[in-house]
């Protein structure tokens, strides 16, 4: 596997140590990678946790410290959300497992520290959906998408129900209840994902196994809707999880748990990025098993083509023809694995004419 | 302008100036004539003014404004640039800056006591502020004031005064053709020119003043001058309205505000005219003498 030169960025995250040998014109690069690539905030605490803070010139620093505020207002407003969502869910009698940016907060992981919080993501079973949209609808959260074929869209073919938003506070929660659509090429167990879930300290939700975490997050970035408006940020938060050691044992377990879910496609991947971009030391088995699996052939190459650019940490928000002919690559790929041809055609040709003829089917009646 | 740019050192905070656009470069130089320039070094914000990088650029005449490579605008047409780009740097610093409240305000200050004067557009703000930097006052912001937590300073942005429709003819008449950008007309606010802001106040941009007044001023063509003593809630309530940032700071922005309106005096004035508005301004700078 190929190395890349290191963006700067990628450097200092990896080993803080080195900022007091950054210049003025490389904190330039550094501020507007990291800001770009919405790093600011985990580089903030980074270095500040490292006790690095003073070494940092006055004009950058002034960047990372209004990242440590708004990572503050952040964690505080999340710490709100999930308090009304257990309010919420409090009574039902049903595992309810946080996903993504809110387990790894509630779980207390170094990914989670000075992230930018979105949506809220919930795992349910499946019988207990019913109850838990009911339940959220009591507490405020109503249905963002209102139009019969949306309805109709999440409810059969996807994972999660249509996005729900809080009346008041406007957040938004997806509620799951697999991690991969049931249309998808991947299919997974949600009900292994639950039960190896683990409880969380002090509070009422749970995450997932160390091991199924690092799986999700692998196969979110890998195989969802293909955009990857974050891609790097992402990478960053697989690299997080894997550790700065060539943990033998945890990767053997994460091996195992890919055979057992059937998520040995993103592992692959997830591999050989972190090795090829983010470095991540690895055991030499592990290496040696994602380079002899990676898909091959043309498709192969066009796809670690088009994700070694959707991954790289970037200067700036400016994609270049080749990188937007990548993305839109991405996105065809993501929706291919999302559901078979002839549905995704259906759903298209669906989504196309809806918007061409929008007053046909009522659909902006009563708005 | 034309490759890396140009970093622009205003007030405390620092921009790289980007346009393949000859007539932005040249209104860049004359507008921002006094403020420091370098070439390279650390820049807080890196933006760009140029056309579309869609197909579009083949068709319309249009602009964009961009900051680290993302348009964060509505493209507009191209003689708009100009402006785009003054309104494009309010939106860096607001968007950013989290440890000042930032206010929709202009600020000005005349022995060591300065003004905030928060308020919607078309509320004759900046002509008010023009005419007054014109008078001998320090021009400390046009649009944006940055306070410190305890309210007890305020810092601005010394940037170029954005002048619309009527005003510009005023101010031209006071203050010659030299500091002005061509005008550009047809905008969403009617017409629009930059006036240069006074060397004496680029020169302090970087010294923080002491609130001393907030006043939202109201013009109306021809109405009566008067001024009205706003409470210390009233005038909160207001300055809310104007604080892009209070909730993303929660309890520091909250308290900022709290403070800065325990420390000043704070009032609504009306009036017909720009002498009106300057002699309301001059007044309550008077009072607070005594």
């Amino acid at each position: 596997m190929g190395h890349e030169r290191e963006p700067l960025l990628v450097a200092m995250l990896k080993d803080p140590v080195r900022v007091g040998e950054l210049e003025l014109s490389q904190w330039d690069t550094v501020i507007r990678q990291a800001r770009v690539n919405r790093l600011l905030g985990t580089l903030a605490h980074f270095l500040s946790e490292e006790g690095l803070w003073l070494q940092i010139p006055c004009a950058p620093r002034r960047h990372l410290d209004w990242a440590l505020r708004i990572t503050q207002t952040h964690r505080a407003e999340l710490e709100w959300e999930l308090f009304s969502i257990a309010e919420a869910l409090g009574s039902l009698d049903t595992p309810v497992v946080l996903l993504k940016g809110a387990a790894y907060h509630a779980a207390g992981m170094k990914a989670s520290i000075g992230r930018l919080f979105g949506d809220v993501d919930l795992l349910v079973e499946r019988r207990a959906l019913g109850a838990v949209e009911a339940a959220l609808m009591q507490h405020g959260w109503v249905n963002t998408h209102h139009d019969p074929y949306d309805q109709r869209y999440y409810r059969q073919w996807m994972h999660e129900l249509p996005p729900m938003q809080h009346i008041r506070r406007g957040t938004i929660l997806d509620v799951h209840h697999s991690i991969v659509p049931p249309t998808a090429r991947l299919k997974v167990d949600p009900g292994q994902l639950i039960s190896a879930s683990v409880a969380v300290n002090d509070c009422p939700f749970r995450v997932l196994a160390p091991e199924d975490m690092f799986l999700h997050s692998a196969t979110h970035l890998f195989f969802s809707e293909g955009e990857m408006p974050h891609g790097s940020r992402d990478l960053v938060d697989l690299y997080l999880m894997a550790g700065t050691k060539a943990d033998e044992a945890f990767w053997r377990r994460v091996q195992a748990r890919a055979t057992a879910l059937g998520l040995e496609e993103p592992l692959v991947l997830a591999v050989y990025f972190l090795d090829r971009l983010m470095g991540v030391a690895l055991p030499r088995e592990i290496r040696a098993w994602a380079v002899g699996t990676l898909p091959g052939g043309v498709r192969g190459w066009m796809l670690r083509g088009a994700l070694d650019s959707a991954l790289r940490v970037r200067d700036s928000h400016h994609r270049t023809m080749a990188d937007s002919l990548k993305k839109g690559y991405l996105i065809v790929r993501g929706h291919r694995e999302k559901m078979p041809f002839p549905l995704l055609v259906r759903h298209l040709g669906r989504k196309a004419w809806y918007g061409i003829f929008p007053e046909k089917y009522g659909r902006d009646a009563g708005r | 302008m034309i490759g890396s740019g140009v970093v622009i050192r205003i007030g405390a905070l620092s921009f790289r100036l980007r346009s393949g656009l000859g007539f932005v470069a040249d209104g860049v130089h004359h507008l921002y004539h006094h403020h420091p320039m370098s070439q390279d070094g650390f820049a807080d914000f890196s933006v760009e003014v140029g056309p579309p990088r869609s197909l579009r650029r083949w068709f319309g005449r249009q602009a964009c404004f961009r900051h680290d490579g993302a348009s964060t605008f509505l493209p507009l047409p191209r003689d708009q640039a100009l402006p785009l780009l003054e309104w494009g740097l309010n939106w860096c610093v607001y968007e950013h800056v989290q440890d000042r409240l930032v206010l929709h305000a202009a600020v000005v200050e005349k022995e060591e006591r300065a003004l905030i004067i928060p308020a919607p557009p078309g509320s004759g703000k900046s002509t008010l502020v023009a005419g007054l930097s014109c008078a001998g006052w320090r021009l400390l912001s046009d649009e944006l004031a940055l306070l410190t937590w305890t309210g007890g300073q305020v810092e601005g942005l010394c940037r170029p005064i954005s002048l619309k429709n009527a005003s510009i003819g005023v101010l031209r008449g006071i203050a010659g053709e030299e500091p002005f950008s061509p005008t550009v007309t047809d905008t969403l606010k009617g017409d629009v020119a930059l006036m240069r802001p006074p060397r004496a106040s680029v020169e302090r941009a970087e010294e923080p003043a002491r609130p001393f007044a907030v006043v939202f001023p109201s013009f109306s063509f021809g109405t009566a001058p008067s001024m009205m003593e706003l409470g210390p809630a009233m005038a909160f309530g207001k300055l809310l309205e104007n604080a892009f940032n209070v909730s993303a700071l929660r309890e520091k922005g909250f308290s900022a505000l709290g403070n800065l309106v325990d420390h000043c005096c704070c009032y609504c004035i009306e009036y017909g005219s720009l002498a009106d508005g300057m002699a309301l301004v001059q007044d309550i700078h008077r009072a607070g003498r005594v």
